[in-house]
């Protein structure tokens, strides 16, 4: 698996955070604190980027870093810190899609949106005039905003996995606790859908 | 033999082997390159757009709540931003403590016979002479109060037609048993 990316720390960067995670691990409840501030805005990013919602994405990331804190004794410094605190991010994340996804019995089904757009079928740009270039940065954020709130969260969570994170098919597997065949499927229609909701952009 | 979804999505990310790349990119012609080239495009735009930092809604107070249940899995008070206190500090911060909460304990006894003799000190009840005995209109306020802990609360109310105000204590575990009103 590829590394979430993030901006690698300089090396005094590094040093400064290998101590507070020394001392945080030895009990230091401040030292703790350090590294909650040093990472909260890419963990909070990183749930809100698969769920869309900023209250639950604050109350997850909570969470985050509560297991974060009552796990720290297991952390080895094998990944960056970041890595780490990530991985715990998004299998809470992907534990609180499921859950929301049972209690609300809203069961996801790939085949419902085989109607909508057949597997072979091309995504060629509609007859939409204006190009891409003549839109606003903001204007595309946000046009990028509503098309993956189009997506179901399970579309949702493997895109963001793979496109931006770069997860490989089989953590994404292992997390979302389903095959990789299921997991390219998902993917498979979830580009789809972007593309043809994103088309007069790309 | 993997599903056309599979087949795609792999080689989109060029995850096939050379031959079966080949393949796929040979059955879907000119528009397999144009789709490859819509998916590229579509890969920047998502990581251009999706920022990998997000400022945090009422961070102080994420870092406080986050502390908070720290401490209370520590089983410890403190905070782990404060400095440890030292014990004499403590000590002193108790023993005030306990003397406003004795203090307000005898307030809460004492209130409805104050409020014909007039004269709290720690907690004020207003009286409103005029409306008094009125039914359903008997004004309770207090205006100052220091119970001495984060888990001890009062409030003011009135019980309709008995000119008597209610001083109500929550969370003190006992009643000195010198206590009288």
């Amino acid at each position: 698996m590829r590394e979430p990316s993030s901006p690698s720390l300089p090396a005094d960067d590094a040093a400064a955070e290998a101590t507070l995670i020394t001392r945080a691990q030895a009990g230091e409840h401040a030292a703790f604190d350090a590294l909650v501030t040093l990472h909260r805005h890419k963990v909070y990013a990183t749930i809100y980027n698969l769920i869309r919602d900023e209250q639950e994405a604050w109350d997850l990331a909570q969470d985050t870093f509560l297991k974060a804190w009552k796990s720290l004794h297991l952390f080895r410094g094998q990944s960056s810190f970041f890595t780490w605190l990530y991985r715990i991010a998004t299998n809470l994340t992907i534990d609180w899609l499921r859950r929301k996804r049972i209690e609300g019995g809203t069961a996801f089904d790939d085949a419902v949106r085989l109607e909508e757009i057949e597997p072979g079928s091309a995504t060629a740009p509609r007859p939409v005039p204006s190009p891409s270039r003549a839109l606003e940065h903001r204007e595309v954020g946000r046009r990028i905003d509503e098309a993956l709130a189009l997506l179901s969260p399970e579309h949702r969570t493997v895109l963001i996995l793979r496109e931006i994170d770069g997860e490989s098919y089989e953590a994404m597997a292992e997390k979302i606790g389903c095959s990789v065949g299921t997991v390219m499927s998902r993917l498979f229609y979830a580009r789809k859908k972007l593309q043809a909701a994103l088309n007069d952009l790309l | 033999m993997k599903r056309f979804e599979e087949q795609h999505t792999a080689w989109l990310d060029g995850l096939l082997p050379p031959g079966e790349a080949a393949e796929v990119a040979a059955r879907l012609g000119e528009e397999g390159a144009a789709e490859a080239a819509r998916h590229t495009r579509l890969r920047a735009l998502l990581k251009e757009h999706l920022p990998q930092e997000r400022p945090l809604p009422q961070a102080d107070f994420f870092q406080h709540r986050l502390r908070e249940q720290i401490a209370a899995l520590s089983g410890e008070m403190a905070t782990p931003s404060r400095p440890a206190r030292p014990v004499w500090r403590w000590r002193l911060w108790s023993a005030l403590c306990g003397g406003a909460v004795a203090a307000l304990v005898m307030t809460a006894l004492t209130v409805s016979v104050k409020n014909e003799q007039g004269g709290i000190t720690l907690a004020e009840v207003e009286w409103n002479e005029e409306e008094a005995g009125k039914p359903g209109f008997y004004d309770a306020e207090i205006l100052e109060a220091n119970p001495g802990g984060p888990t001890i609360s009062a409030y003011a109310f009135q019980t309709s037609g008995q000119n008597m105000a209610v001083l109500w204590l929550d969370g003190l575990d006992y009643v000195p048993a010198d206590s009288k009103p």
